[in-house]
């Protein structure tokens, strides 16, 4: 379970492709063809575009971080079973688990997925709501995200109520 | 250890650490006692300054930690990978409560103690919270007015450093401030409405404890102007937010007359029956459970309100079988906190093309208006709120559905401004909200650990709904749209403005402390922690308890060199 790497030869390279991922990640805590399904839905809700998206920030690395060290076994056991219900919502639909299916297929099913706990018929359906917010917690928390596709500014010195937003452009991450 | 004290200071928080200033600065020998570890400005910052994906965890609490040692103080929004240091460990520092009335007893053992945490809103009370008693009855009357205070009140908000504006409210006296900070588009706009719409009511930029402009006295002490990060709770070394660590402390410290006792937990005040003195307290090395007596001519209790309290409930002698200076059995009851988590929220719908620079430390504040000038018929006294104008960032994801590059793509704007509005409230001071030592559980060292009972009641209830009501209308009123009102039921001690279990009053009977926070049956204790109040006001308390402190100790070496002690 522990210390499988990932070839990048074996993630699907999805429209938004990340060539240029540095390192190759070790999976602490999630086998491969979990950390596989994570990194792919991770590029789905944060494809790179003109900046940096959720691969590039390692988000699929951090969240199977906070996995392993984080989490308690109960978060643990409800990913893994997250990850399962998604292959099996995948197979329902499409005859595959979920990196099987196409890209297309992929971003139907993730959508379909996408209800709030309050709509979910049980905590099973809300898992991807849940994942979904992991990824753009550990990507807008990451430097990438927070201060690159957004803005971040460790000592503003002055607070100034009323600016253009224009002078800025874009968010503070914090 | 030596032993030659002119006066012992327990605890080193907001007011323990004035006690050290003044009396120092005063000419005594003195001796803090802290019951936590020694904590060093700047370098026990452990977080400061740094970005979220320098934290570990990104600053959250990995999750078993956060239940199993954190249960009650997770409920804490100060809380997380980088402060928790500064909190303590539940299961190690137990209490107990009724399961169906719950009490969130949150809390700081380092030296500096909460001071390092707290919020840092700093309002005076006025003349009316302390005739409040007298008048409607609930409580004992202040031995104080508002005039005994007033000048203290200029003394410690100088050496402090508050910022705020001057307004002239009756309700809310001005103050000896430094520049106040600056409002946004929506605050601006919303105070417009609310003041143009409600003739009583105004919205003011909140007064708080931090350096806009420091001056000679603050620079001296080493303390820089506020940098606007709004990662206080992790500790700031420009020390611009007032702390025992950032101010009294090393003020206490320049004149050479501050001994240092950490990671020793005071037992029980020793009291001497045939001088009618407290001669000095035992303590517990919290490391060695060794027991050690200190003695000194003065004591000051400091310990926090409910710290204070256990301490002085567990000092029993022949002469107080049921606490020190107990003799009117007032010690432990009366306890209240700030009522609060009533409130609404919503949009605003212009501004779109204006956006902030900058994390301001502060939000806004509508001081109370009912029952000022006119006589509310659904409940006595008030409340005030606090609230604030923001533009969220990418945190509104949650409701946001869609994934890929439209979401990413919303999410590098911000989202409509919002603005909030969350009232503080008074709770009447009831007897019957109390706490006791447990006749068998012990903590660890030994000492009985406190039972809680606190449960809000009819007049803390209606002013609840009110506060929601209110903020609701003043929202719609000030052209927020989809307004969200709320009134959850956040437990009692969640405000962190617990107080009252050892209050001052005129009558030794009623009450156990003086109008000089002086034990009325010990005459060299002092408590000056917010056990002493006889009532809670709707404002935050700390200002309050450092003048109150400033103005006892001052009392104090006064009685001390007349011989009266």
């Amino acid at each position: 379970m522990l210390g499988v790497s990932i070839p990048l030869s074996q993630l699907e390279i999805l429209a938004s492709s990340f060539a240029a991922i540095k390192d190759e990640i070790k999976p602490q805590f999630l086998e491969s063809k979990d950390f596989i399904l994570l990194t792919q839905i991770a590029d789905l809700v944060i494809p790179r575009t003109d900046t940096p998206g959720a691969i590039d920030a390692g988000v699929h690395g951090f969240i199977d971080m906070m996995l392993s060290q984080w989490a308690s076994s109960e978060t643990q056991s409800k990913y893994l079973a997250g990850f399962n219900y998604i292959n099996k919502e995948a197979k329902l639909s499409f005859g595959a688990n979920f990196i099987e299916c196409s890209k297309g297929q992929k971003i139907s099913i993730l959508k379909r997925l996408d209800i709030r706990k309050e709509s979910a018929k049980d905590q099973r359906q809300a898992f991807f709501v849940e994942l979904k917010w992991f990824v753009i917690t550990g990507y807008y928390s990451s430097k990438e995200g927070a201060s690159i596709e957004l803005n971040y500014d460790r000592m503003p010195g002055r607070y100034q109520g009323c600016l253009p937003f224009d002078e800025q452009g874009k968010a503070w991450s914090s | 250890m030596n032993n030659d004290f002119d006066a012992i200071v327990v605890g080193s928080g907001i007011s323990g650490g004035w006690a050290i200033k003044e009396l120092t600065e005063r000419g005594l020998k003195v001796l803090l006692i802290e019951r936590g570890p020694e904590t060093i400005h700047s370098d026990d910052y452990i977080g400061e300054g740094k970005a979220p994906w320098e934290l570990p965890y990104h600053g959250a609490i990995p999750e078993d930690t956060l239940s199993k040692e954190y249960a009650i103080q997770k409920q804490c929004y100060a809380l997380n990978d980088a402060t928790k240091h500064f909190f303590v460990n539940d299961r190690q520092h137990p209490y107990i409560t009724d399961k169906d009335k719950p009490f969130s007893w949150i809390r700081g053992y380092q030296l500096g103690g909460r001071s390092l945490l707290w919020y840092r809103q700093s309002y005076r009370w006025s003349a009316m919270d302390f005739t409040a008693n007298k008048l409607d009855g609930h409580g004992v009357d202040w031995p104080i007015r508002y005039q005994d205070i007033a000048p203290w009140y200029d003394h410690v908000e100088t050496f402090a450093g508050i910022s705020g504006s001057k307004e002239g409210l009756e309700q809310l006296p001005d103050g000896q401030f430094l520049p106040p900070m600056e409002m946004n588009c929506v605050e601006l706009e919303v105070k417009k409405q609310i003041e143009r719409q409600f003739p009583n009511r105004s919205m003011i930029i909140g007064r708080t404890a931090h350096l806009t402009k420091p001056t000679k006295e603050h620079l001296e002490l080493g303390r820089g102007q506020c940098q606007n990060r709004d990662e206080c709770e992790r500790g700031c070394s420009f020390g611009a937010y007032f702390s025992t660590l950032s101010a009294t402390l090393p003020a206490a410290k320049r004149t050479k007359n501050l001994t240092i006792l950490t990671d020793s937990i005071v037992h029980n005040v020793v009291y001497d029956a045939a001088n009618k003195r407290a001669t000095g307290v035992r303590i517990i090395n919290s490391k060695t459970n060794e027991h050690e007596e200190l003695t000194a001519r003065l004591i000051f209790l400091c310990a926090s309100t409910l710290g204070t309290t256990q301490i002085m409930l567990n000092s029993r002698s022949n002469t107080f079988p049921n606490g020190i200076a107990n003799s009117s059995g007032c010690l432990g009851l009366n306890l209240m906190d700030h009522i609060f988590e009533s409130g609404a929220s919503g949009e605003y719908p212009g501004f779109k093309d204006k956006y902030f620079k900058g994390r301001r430390p502060n939000g806004i504040y509508i001081p109370r208006y009912h029952n000022v000038n006119t006589k509310d018929e659904r409940f006595i006294r008030g409340f005030g709120f606090q609230g604030g104008g923001k533009r969220p960032s990418w945190e509104r994801a949650k409701s946001i559905p869609g994934i890929g590059v439209s979401l990413k793509e919303q999410l590098r704007k911000p989202g409509s401004w919002t603005f909030s509005l969350g009232g503080f409230g008074e709770m009447l001071p009831d007897q019957r909200n109390r706490v006791w030592l447990d006749k068998k559980l012990k903590d660890k060292w030994g000492i009985p650990i406190l039972n809680i009972e606190c449960i809000l009641r009819e007049n803390e209830r209606k002013m609840l709904k009110v506060m929601s009501e209110d903020a609701k209308e003043m929202l719609e009123a000030s052209g927020i749209i989809n307004v969200q009102p709320y009134n959850n039921s956040a437990p009692p001690g969640l405000a962190i403005h617990e107080m009252g279990t050892a209050r001052m009053g005129r009558d030794p009977n009623t009450s156990v402390l003086n109008k000089y926070n002086q034990a009325h049956d010990v005459p060299n204790l002092f408590v000056t922690d917010g056990s002493c109040m006889a009532s809670s006001a709707c404002q935050n308390p700390s200002l309050t308890y450092m003048a109150l402190t400033a103005r006892a100790s001052a009392n104090a070496v006064e009685m001390l060199q007349e011989g009266k002690l």
